[in-house]
């Protein structure tokens, strides 16, 4: 073909391609399609809330199933509140729970209503397959039971103040109709059925998982027909992407620059939000010898300047110097912290016997705002004698190094939201050492305490429980406390608000949209 | 011809046999265990039994000793079963086959930017040697091929997605909707295919420049023949034999830089598939794709060898 007919064909190509429209189609439904990204974006694809492993897949559960009670929605769990369940009974032994059941609440796709017999069977099956993923938590739970088709009881082996907060309205809580289970079998992972605001329609080859309103959702009709979650694994194309219009919704963290560029645009609305049981800290291994002195783990907080931490991370997260903070049920701040003053640190090292410092390997995974962090603490413990060296690795070779607690010092975020029960129990319990919870010191001061805790039902006497608790842990320091995670939900046309979502949780049908 | 192509399949054997091999031994060298990155996620707050724990080792085969494990795969290689994604939760041939169309539809569109770009300018900076606008063309062509693809793909987004609002950011386009799939092709497809075009242009222009210096050019022009008779017949044809060898290696990189670009585009694909499952440690999928991708390459140089013969009919296959 001649030169001038190749530049002819490339010319109109260009200006079909500049001028396509790219979306759009007349619909009948005048509400608008929403397109968000998809948090910690991964192509997990499990939809059945039992089998759960990815966090991503995490995000799109409150869309399309319930809980007998729900946490009420918002960044960080502090009420419950009915869901499936329009109310509960707890026995006066806190050994069982009877739920009541709303009426006339209807499993999508035809199921048919959510009964009592559904609620027996969610948990039953969870019960009783080794290969489901909370096996191993509802070992508590000795018996669910249907009392009639609107009324469920489910009965403890020992008490559990924490079961409504850690169990019934979090992982293991979801409800899935029997129904749908049973005849669709494994397809249910990929085809799933719930009760929720959004119906599932596909997992498209393309990676995107597609929701659609359901209009008969007992708490109303969502204001969007349908969401459509997108998986951009990086901020800055994520930013782009909501800038560009091609999605509506984003969740940021890690990066500030990312947030400084959003909030420098007047089309996005930004919300910062901090997850206060989502605390971001240095943990020691049991293997480490100088950090089993607890004035060696002392020194090394007070080597600690969180003001340029914060300086690093502008408009993320919230600096704090405590395990829980006083905002949250069983937090307190009444403990003994450990303000920057490398001269006492260096005072302490000298005490405990180094001081000439030690070498220590500082472990963290690659990823933000870890590497960033972790720099600004090899400064700081370095001017208090210590010898640093960062080992950098990758999202798995860190897990396995942290299982096998083959490592001195490292850095980790914790989530562990709605009950103090959980957080505590993970990171200090005696049952939470590696590899199945996050106790890598190997710390045994306090575990009465967390029993205690959790058999108490009164909240007053709990909460003095964790105060005490946390006196103590804050005096031993298993752990350093740095500061609690922040996201940055961004908003752009028509999306107007929604309601933050906890723990990565989206809650779709709290979208408000411009007409 | 038929003997050259039993004789470059039985060579393919080798080689992908080799490429099993070397792939088998990397992935088991890379830190960190399979079944933690499976059960990390989770098990603090849904502790895995340490009954559960040996029973993902056993289905994943990681309980026996490696090369045990490796023969069992070689076995099932052979018989066309590549295992199953445990990430994935489907047969790793399934998620293959359907990310490839992505990655393949990737790969094609940067190579026609990067022809269509690489070899017209090539060419014009050949024909002018030492003019201004072939200093011009070759100092083009120097940038792209230096920048980053993932440099050139951000800044595609800022000015002609973002800035210009021409394209969009993310995304592979909706299924079946080829306008809408080019729509959604063209950055990430110039972002890959840029730097091509300036390594195909480098090669082109030496080769015209080879060709415009031998005898029967000379004569062409000699006998009067219109210069771009002169071009199309005589030069571009036998210079073509060093191009083509350059578009089919380009084909093959654009395989392996779809990594990079489909991660930063949010597009689906088999190099978005390998970063996950190395992060991910997914053996069975790691496995199966890099065997797929050098499956492609070859197939893709035997394909550019077996051209040669059409280009140049006087190249016989001994």
């Amino acid at each position: 073909m001649p030169l001038r007919q190749w530049g002819i064909l490339t010319l109109a190509l260009s200006l079909i391609l500049a001028a396509w429209p790219g979306t759009g189609r007349a619909q009948q439904d005048p509400r608008p399609a929403v397109r968000a990204r998809l948090q910690f974006a991964r192509a997990g694809g499990i939809y059945d809330p039992a089998r759960w492993r990815y966090t991503s897949d995490w995000f799109v559960y409150p869309d399309l199933f319930n809980w007998l009670v729900r946490w009420k929605p918002g960044p960080s769990p502090n009420q419950l509140e009915p869901d499936l369940a329009e109310r509960w009974d707890v026995a006066q032994d806190g050994l069982s729970y009877t739920f009541h059941l709303r009426k006339g609440v209807q499993w999508n796709n035809g199921y048919g209503e959510v009964t009592a017999d559904d609620v027996v069977f969610s948990f039953r099956r969870q019960m009783t397959d080794p290969k489901m993923t909370f096996y191993e938590v509802l070992k508590n739970v000795t018996g669910v039971e249907a009392l009639d088709r609107y009324t469920a009881r489910i009965t403890l082996k020992d008490r559990d103040a924490s079961f409504l907060w850690t169990v019934a309205s979090y992982r293991p809580g979801f409800i899935v109709p029997q129904k749908a289970v049973l005849q669709l079998g494994d397809a249910f992972v990929k085809t799933p059925v719930g009760s929720g605001p959004f119906q599932f329609v596909q997992l498209t080859p393309e990676g995107e998982v597609v929701i659609r309103a359901n209009d008969g959702y007992f708490r109303g009709r969502p204001s969007v027909r349908q969401i459509t979650f997108v998986n951009i694994d990086d901020e800055n194309t994520a930013a782009a992407a909501l800038q560009r219009g091609d999605v509506q919704v984003i969740w940021t963290r890690g990066n500030p620059d990312v947030v400084k560029l959003l909030r420098g645009d007047p089309k996005i609305r930004t919300v910062r939000v901090v997850e206060y049981d989502n605390l971001f800290q240095v943990e020691f291994s049991s293997t480490f010898k100088p950090v089993q002195d607890a004035r060696v783990r002392q020194a090394m907080a007070y080597a600690i300047d969180r003001r340029v931490i914060a300086a690093a991370l502008p408009g993320l997260d919230e600096m704090g110097n405590v395990m829980r903070p006083a905002q949250l049920f069983g937090g307190s701040n009444d403990v003994p912290t450990y303000p920057y003053n490398p001269a006492k640190g260096r005072a302490l090292l000298q005490e405990a016997g180094y001081a000439n410092g030690f070498p220590v390997t500082f472990m963290i995974q690659r990823r933000e705002p870890d590497t960033t962090v972790a720099q600004i603490l090899v400064a700081q413990w370095q001017a208090i004698g210590l010898q640093v060296r960062l080992d950098v690795l990758d999202a798995t070779a860190a897990f396995d190094v942290r299982d096998k607690e083959n490592f001195d010092v490292t850095i980790d975020a914790t989530a562990r939201p709605g009950d103090p029960n959980l957080f505590f129990w993970d990171l200090f319990d005696t049952a939470s050492y590696p590899p199945y919870g996050s106790n890598y010191l190997h710390y045994n001061q306090v575990d009465s305490l967390i029993d205690a805790g959790r058999i108490t039902l009164q909240d007053a006497q709990r909460a003095q429980i964790y105060h005490v608790l946390q006196q103590k842990i804050m005096t031993d320091l298993p752990i350093i406390p740095l500061f609690y995670r922040a996201y940055v939900l961004a908003m752009t046309d028509p999306v107007v608000s929604m309601t933050p979502g906890a723990f990565s949780m989206f809650w779709g049908d709290s979208i408000t949209v411009r007409r | 011809m038929l003997a050259y192509i039993v004789r470059r399949l039985s060579a393919a054997v080798v080689q992908v046999a080799v490429v099993l091999v070397i792939t088998f031994v990397l992935v088991r060298l890379t830190p960190g265990d399979p079944v933690s990155a499976y059960l990390s996620r989770v098990q603090s707050e849904a502790t895995a039994s340490p009954a559960y724990i040996a029973q993902i080792r056993h289905e994943l085969a990681l309980d026996r000793p490696v090369p045990v494990q490796f023969w069992q795969y070689i076995v099932r290689v052979v018989r066309g079963n590549l295992g199953v994604s445990y990430t994935q939760s489907e047969p790793v041939l399934t998620v293959i086959r359907d990310q490839i169309p992505y990655t393949m539809e990737l790969a094609l569109a940067s190579l026609f930017i990067a022809v269509l770009i690489g070899i017209p300018l090539g060419v014009y900076a050949g024909m002018h040697a030492g003019g201004r606008l072939d200093y011009l063309a070759t100092a083009a062509a120097t940038v792209g091929y230096s920048l980053p693809r993932f440099f050139v793909g951000m800044i595609l987004i800022v000015v002609l997605a973002v800035g210009l609002r021409l394209f969009p950011v993310v995304g592979v386009g909706a299924a079946g909707d080829v306008p809408d799939i080019l729509y959604h092709l063209a950055l990430p497809a110039f972002a890959l295919g840029t730097a091509e075009a300036a390594y195909i242009a480098r090669m082109t222009r030496s080769a015209v420049l080879e060709v415009l210096g031998e005898d029967y050019v000379r004569t062409a022009r000699a006998k009067g023949i219109a210069e771009r008779a002169v071009l199309v017949r005589h030069t571009l044809r036998n210079a073509m034999i060093p191009i083509a060898t350059v578009v089919g290696l380009t084909l093959g990189r654009a395989l392996g830089g779809s990594a990079v670009i489909e991660t930063l585009f949010g597009r689906v694909g088999i190099g978005s598939l390998i970063v996950l499952s190395i992060t991910e440690r997914d053996y069975a999928l790691v496995q199966g794709a890099v065997l797929v991708f050098a499956l492609g390459v070859f197939l893709i140089n035997l394909a550019v060898d077996l051209g040669y013969a059409w280009l140049n009919p006087r190249i016989r296959f001994t």
